[in-house]
């Protein structure tokens, strides 16, 4: 739980219901993502080579890389902890 | 020799960039450990990426992907691409604003406060120092070494650096980089640095495919279409248990020091915004070309002495001197950027848990305490360097170390969560999960055998099908339905059930203590868990 989440005045019924909704979705999303870094069907093979010279598992893993970066972008985006920007007002 | 003029002259640079800082410099310890806390989003994603990436993620990369090909990249590099940038995302954040709120400059101040305890503080300061010297000592040799094989003659076969100069230069620049600049020096420098090894792997992996007589797919196709070399291309040496176990480490990312450290010194908490989304991207810039060109240094230059040596080697037969030099000065920025870090880790953690904890602060005030960080700093590097001397053939101690740090740290971020997540967690938790931290690092080290044979020779690595029986430790039950609990890999490391690194117990035990110690022992008092979670909307507070 989100330390500074409790800080907040209890939201409404339907407000909260949401926020657990997209909570539930993103905390799944981070699960696909981790469970697809166990890519055990690239295993043994080096074909297709992507551009000609990049063996299926590299190739997979570099797009996997910039999967990571499109997750850390939604996590921003969806799940960014907001009441850090009020401690973030108050230093200035 | 050109190679040689162009590192020192980049050297010269770096000790000039922590001048300056000096002249900027306040003399409190917020600002020499901190830089005040100001460092902006861009100098931020800059400074906490080299502060993580050593060496080891150009030379070692490469090297290891020589002897065991492309999986490499999916075992280290592309699981730190989702573990770091969400430990960041989750437990950076809030360490940077706890910092903010109630002046934490260390993590061992933010566990002393959060669990109304003193000396369990210090025990996690002794667990974390005793971690990171080892890393700090290795970066000094690593130094040392990469000098001395960028400036090694082709003619007398002898390094113009010899091995002792060039630990002696490394140690001496980042001792006056952090020794005049602090933190606010340090992440100068790493803007140049991390500019530097980022442009590295495409700028190398551009050059050489120039500078070969075949394209890149030729070579793949080589090593593809041998079986005695297709491992190199997919992972069919690699266990999946291993492969699965390193998800784990980058856990310990965030509980390193230097990266907890640099999270406290955010201006504003937008820079972590940019630094989760950019981190992947970053590793993958340096990553992907090292792991690339380490495969085809096996393609292109066959069986080679020393694979770690692989990319160096490929440099000077591929590339033209000055750019050898340059990309030498991209892989000496490697090793200063994060060695920075760490000495001013070590310094930062002393100077505040120990010294000013114990009343240095109040007897000698915050000017001495800025001095006494200093003298600090030229005693650990004057010790490192001559470890790094007395012990140079001794590296190897000191790599098992550095596995052993990676699994300590990772099993220790438990820890940090439930500080940060859990208010029921108490300090007790968190002594029984460090003090068993501790003993399974000791016992891993009194367990750990030696590796079976020699290094392994490219050939064996890259596609004989000799697959050493594990050497068993501990087993339970006889015969065919004997489970192994503790075994060692070829390489003498330990290994838990059927492969799996001892990452996996170290991180499932240290949750498992943190849970049962907390919840058999008394809660932090309510102020304490009002200060940190807020004043609680049910009347027990402790649940």
């Amino acid at each position: 739980m989100d330390p500074d989440f409790k800080n907040q005045n209890p939201p409404a019924k339907g407000r909260a219901g949401s926020c657990v909704a997209r909570r539930i979705v993103l905390f799944l999303l981070i699960a696909a993502v981790y469970a697809a870094h166990q890519d055990v069907w690239n295993w043994g093979k080096a074909d297709p080579m992507v551009f000609g010279f990049l063996p299926a598992g590299l190739a997979y893993h570099a797009a996997y890389s910039i999967g990571c970066a499109v997750l850390m972008w939604i996590l921003v985006k969806a799940a960014w902890p907001s009441e850090l920007d009020e401690t973030d007002d108050s230093s200035k | 020799m050109i190679p040689v003029i162009v590192i020192l002259v980049y050297l010269a640079l770096i000790a000039f960039i922590g001048s300056v800082a000096f002249k900027k410099s306040q003399e409190n310890t917020e600002d020499f450990f901190l830089a005040s806390r100001s460092i902006g989003s861009l100098v931020f994603f800059l400074s906490i990426f080299a502060t993580n990436m050593t060496a080891f993620a150009i030379l070692g990369s490469s090297g290891q992907a020589y002897r065991q090909g492309i999986g490499i990249y999916g075992l280290m590099a592309s699981s730190s691409c989702l573990v770091i940038p969400l430990t960041i995302f989750f437990i950076g954040t809030r360490l940077w604003a706890l910092g903010k709120k109630f002046g934490h400059q260390t993590q061992v101040s933010f566990f002393r406060d959060r669990w109304e305890c003193n000396h369990i503080g210090t025990a996690i300061f002794a667990l974390s120092a005793a971690m990171l010297v080892p890393y700090m000592i290795i970066s000094i040799m690593g130094g040392g070494t990469v000098l001395a094989d960028i400036s090694m003659s082709e003619e007398t076969h002898k390094a113009v650096i010899a091995y002792p100069i060039g630990c002696a230069i490394v140690a001496l620049v980042v001792t006056l980089n952090v020794f005049l600049g602090g933190m606010r020096g340090t992440v100068w420098v790493n803007i140049l640095q991390t500019i530097l090894f980022l442009c590295f792997g495409a700028i190398a992996a551009g050059w050489i495919s120039h500078a070969l007589p075949h394209d890149f797919s030729y070579y793949m196709g080589q090593l593809a279409s041998n079986p005695k070399t297709s491992a190199l291309v997919t992972r069919a040496k690699m266990p999946p248990q291993l492969f699965w176990s390193y998800t784990l480490i980058p856990l310990s990312s965030i509980m390193f020091p230097h990266m907890a450290i640099m999270c406290f010194s955010a201006r504003r908490v937008t820079a972590f915004k940019q630094t989760v989304v950019a981190y992947p991207i970053a590793i993958l810039a340096i990553w992907l070309p090292c792991v690339f060109l380490g495969v085809l240094g096996f393609a292109t230059l066959g069986q080679i002495p020393d694979p770690d040596g692989v990319l160096l080697r490929m440099l000077q037969t591929y590339a033209p001197a000055w750019l050898a030099g340059l990309l030498g000065a991209g892989i000496i920025s490697a090793v200063m950027g994060s060695d920075a870090h760490q000495v001013l880790a070590l310094s930062t953690m002393f100077t505040k848990d120990v010294f000013a904890h114990y009343g240095g602060r109040e007897k000698f005030g915050e000017r001495r305490s800025v001095h006494f960080a200093r003298g600090f700093i030229v005693v650990v590097t004057i010790i490192a360097y001559l470890v790094a001397l007395g012990l140079k053939n001794k590296q190897g101690i000191f790599e098992i170390a550095i596995r052993y740090a990676f699994s300590g740290f990772a099993a220790m971020a438990p820890v940090m969560v439930a500080a940060l997540f859990w208010r029921r967690s108490t300090k007790w938790g968190a002594l029984a999960a460090t003090v068993f931290v501790a003993a399974s690092l000791i016992g891993t080290a009194f367990l750990q055998g030696k590796p079976a044979s020699p290094p392994a020779k490219p050939a064996a690595a890259a596609g004989a099908p000799v697959k050493p029986k594990p050497d068993i430790i501990w087993q339970i039950g006889q015969g065919a339905d004997a489970i192994p609990v503790l075994s060692r890999a070829p390489n003498g490391d330990v290994r838990f059930l059927n492969g799996y690194m001892t990452v996996v117990p170290m991180v499932a035990g240290s949750i498992l203590c943190v849970i049962l110690f907390s919840l058999a022992t008394p809660p932090p008092s309510k102020a304490t868990i009002a200060k940190y979670f807020g004043p609680s909307t049910t009347p027990n507070t402790a649940t």
